[in-house]
């Protein structure tokens, strides 16, 4: 138990430097990349009829962001704004803070994704398993091996592109776009659930197609290595049944990896699928990012990139301290 | 002591794996008997076939490995002939297995005691995990483990205790035949020989036969009253250790005896010059005939069958068989 403390306190203090150590880089690269933030800003306005980027407007935003100071004092301002958890504001959407914008897009892409992750996940082991366990002649494997290669290299904007249309198009069962239907009051009741789901289960199809090959492979691959393990072969001259080898001997050892797939998977949802978002005008983090991308709003790309990185880590955080509970061999080293 | 009944009976038991390259013949005609209760070594060089044949008694041939031909009967009944689920019955208890490597033999993930009461509560039912705990642990001290490994993971142990572990494991379900596939040769000297006195303390006291496989027949002549020394996927000679020391018929057993490390001459130990043949396509005639420094052309040519020189001696070597056809 001490052990695992101390284990556990390593583990914390290597995530708050890494996550330090992110925010660092989040704030130093965008200053490096060419193209002017506030050209963007101004022709932006440019565009909507205002006044033509007068230098006078210019330097208003350059003050209003802070970039007339010195790199370390923005550096210094820009600590000490992010830990009130303000991220600054988005150029592309003025008045709204980057906060507000990816407040209101999370919750859409954390829904989508980590279900259909999930659920992708699940079919993918479990199948995988008893079709590694089946052996290359056994039936359902020379059928699922070929799907499964095949999906896993359909990109799956090409797949979700097939999807819409085949389901909206041809049959008209589903909606082509957005994550609900425009005008419909966003509150939370039975309707408008029916409706986001309704609107999610394209994207969401679109992603578990294609991430069912590749959890599927990796699974039914380790089986199969682990078929040849001493202690499979000693679990079958115990006499014991294909069931029970196969769930408490190959399954137990084969999940571990398999785990960490999922953790790994899970964090990286919080960036979006920016481009499925994008193909299904879903309104999550992937979209933002899209949109805050071709207009150069730095902010919101550095919010985005920043939450992305804090998830990554914090799944990887998460995972290390699950690790020891389901691979007891995990010694509570230093490091 | 010859006069009981027999458990173990193999005939012409042949297995061969098919690689892209031909048949691999592991095992190429083998036949013995073992007697209740009896103690027998399969001794001879890497890659003979041994393990190969430990896996077939236990009717537990893999791809690329088939079963060629031959019997074997265990208790009187031809173990080939019964379906799948027959067989798993009979494995562990009537025949267990102690592994050749007991490192990896554990199932890593999975606590020491659930995977011996994964034995019970498969071909005895449902216990409670209570008495399957007491049951578990006086096993355990029995093969001089403390209580507290049952609740331990095989990395927690040492190689010596992984392997009592496993020891303890075969003979849980009281079988009549133990076969240990070099069941110490992972582990370092000393431990290596308390856990062989181990090994011959459960074994007497369950009254079992057992098969000990091994490469030194040194450490063998110690344990076993009996032994087939193997060339090549086939017999060349079985007979009584004492027998077999005195007068080792085969050439290759002579070898086998004169490169054991002796008290005076620890150093001096040689191995037998040349190389074991392969055993894709092997040559028409005697296997060791590459090896063999009294070797006749007629060795070259026809393969010499196993054939009682003395009452229970046999030996596969035209230098013993009479009439050369
Ligand atoms: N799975 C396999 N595929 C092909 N050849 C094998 C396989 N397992 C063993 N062999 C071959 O069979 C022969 C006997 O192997 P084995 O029974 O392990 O010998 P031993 O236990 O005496 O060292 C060796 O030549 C080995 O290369
Ligand atoms: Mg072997």
């Amino acid at each position: 138990m001490w052990l695992y403390l101390r284990y556990v306190f390593g583990r914390f203090a290597i995530f708050i430097i890494t996550i330090f150590i992110a925010i660092t880089i989040v704030f130093i690269v965008p200053r490096f990349v060419p193209g002017d933030p506030l050209f963007a800003v101004t022709s932006k306005l440019a565009e909507m009829g205002g006044s033509r980027g007068s230098p006078e407007l210019v330097e208003e935003y350059r003050k209003l962001f802070g970039l007339d100071q010195p790199v370390l004092t923005q550096y210094l301002y820009y600590l000490k704004e992010l830990s009130k958890g303000n991220l600054g504001y988005s150029i592309a959407n003025f008045p709204a803070t980057v906060t507000e914008l990816l407040m209101r897009s999370l919750p859409w892409t954390i829904g989508l994704l980590s279900v259909a992750t999930v659920i992708s996940w699940l079919i993918g082991t479990f199948i995988g398993a008893i079709s590694g366990w089946g052996g290359k002649e056994s039936k359902i494997s020379k059928v699922l091996v070929p799907l499964a290669l095949g999906l896993y290299t359909i990109p799956y904007y090409i797949l979700a592109i097939i999807l819409i249309f085949l389901f909206v198009y041809v049959w008209g069962i589903f909606p082509i776009s957005g994550g609900y239907t425009p005008g419909f009051p966003i509150k939370f009741s039975l309707p408008f659930v029916l409706d986001v789901i309704k609107h999610s289960i394209l994207p969401a199809l679109s992603i578990i197609l294609i991430s069912l090959g590749w959890w599927f492979l990796s699974m039914r691959s380790m089986i199969v290595l682990l078929q040849g393990e001493d202690y499979i072969l000693l679990a079958q001259a115990k006499g014991l049944s294909d069931r029970r080898i196969l769930w408490r001997y190959a399954f137990r050892n084969a999940l571990l990896p398999q785990v960490s797939g999922l953790a790994i998977s899970l964090a990286h949802i919080v960036g979006g699928a920016i481009i499925l978002e994008k193909i299904f005008a879903y309104p999550g983090v992937g979209w933002l990012l899209y949109n805050s991308i071709t207009e150069l709003d730095f902010p919101t790309i550095q919010g985005g990139v920043l939450v992305v990185i804090i998830a990554l880590t914090a799944a990887n955080f998460i995972l290390d301290l699950i690790y020891p509970l389901i691979d007891p061999r995990i010694k509570y080293k230093r490091g | 002591m010859t006069e009981r009944k027999p458990i173990l009976r193999v005939k012409d038991l042949k297995v061969y794996y098919h690689t892209d390259r031909g048949s691999v013949r592991a095992v190429d005609g083998v036949s013995f008997t073992m007697h209740e209760g009896e103690s027998f070594g399969i001794v001879g060089e890497s890659g003979c076939g041994k393990s190969t044949m430990a896996m077939a008694l236990l009717g537990l041939v893999v791809s690329p490995g088939t079963i060629e031909g031959g019997q074997i009967f265990l208790d009187g009944t031809d173990i080939f002939t019964l379906d799948r689920e027959l067989i798993r019955k009979i494995r562990w208890s009537q025949i267990s297995f102690i592994p050749q490597g007991a490192m990896n033999s554990l199932n890593p993930v999975m606590r020491i005691g659930s995977q011996i009461a994964d034995v019970i509560t498969t071909h005895q039912g449902y216990q409670p995990e209570k008495i399957l705990r007491k049951r578990i642990q006086k096993l355990l001290s029995t093969v001089g483990l403390p209580h507290r490994v049952y609740r331990m993971y095989p990395h927690e142990l040492s190689g010596g205790m992984k392997q009592r572990v496993c020891i303890a494991m075969a003979i849980v379900l009281e079988p009549e035949v133990i076969i240990a596939d070099e069941p110490t040769s992972a582990l370092d000297v000393v431990v290596q020989r308390v856990v062989m006195q181990t090994l011959v303390d459960v074994q007497e006291r369950l009254g079992a036969a057992l098969i000990l496989i091994g490469h030194d027949m040194g450490l063998q002549a110690q344990v076993v009253n009996r032994q087939a020394v193997m060339y090549a996927g086939k017999i060349a000679e079985i007979g009584e250790v004492k027998t077999m020391y005195k007068n080792p018929l085969h050439p290759y057993t002579k070898l086998l005896i004169e490169s054991l490390p002796t008290l005076q001459l620890r150093h001096d130990f040689q191995g037998i010059p040349g190389l074991p043949p392969s055993l894709l396509n092997p040559p028409k005639g005697c296997a060791f005939s590459n090896r063999c420094p009294y070797v006749m052309e007629h060795c070259r040519e026809a393969m010499p069958k196993l054939v009682e020189i003395q009452p229970n001696h046999f030996v596969a070597c035209h230098l013993h068989s009479e009439v050369i056809k």
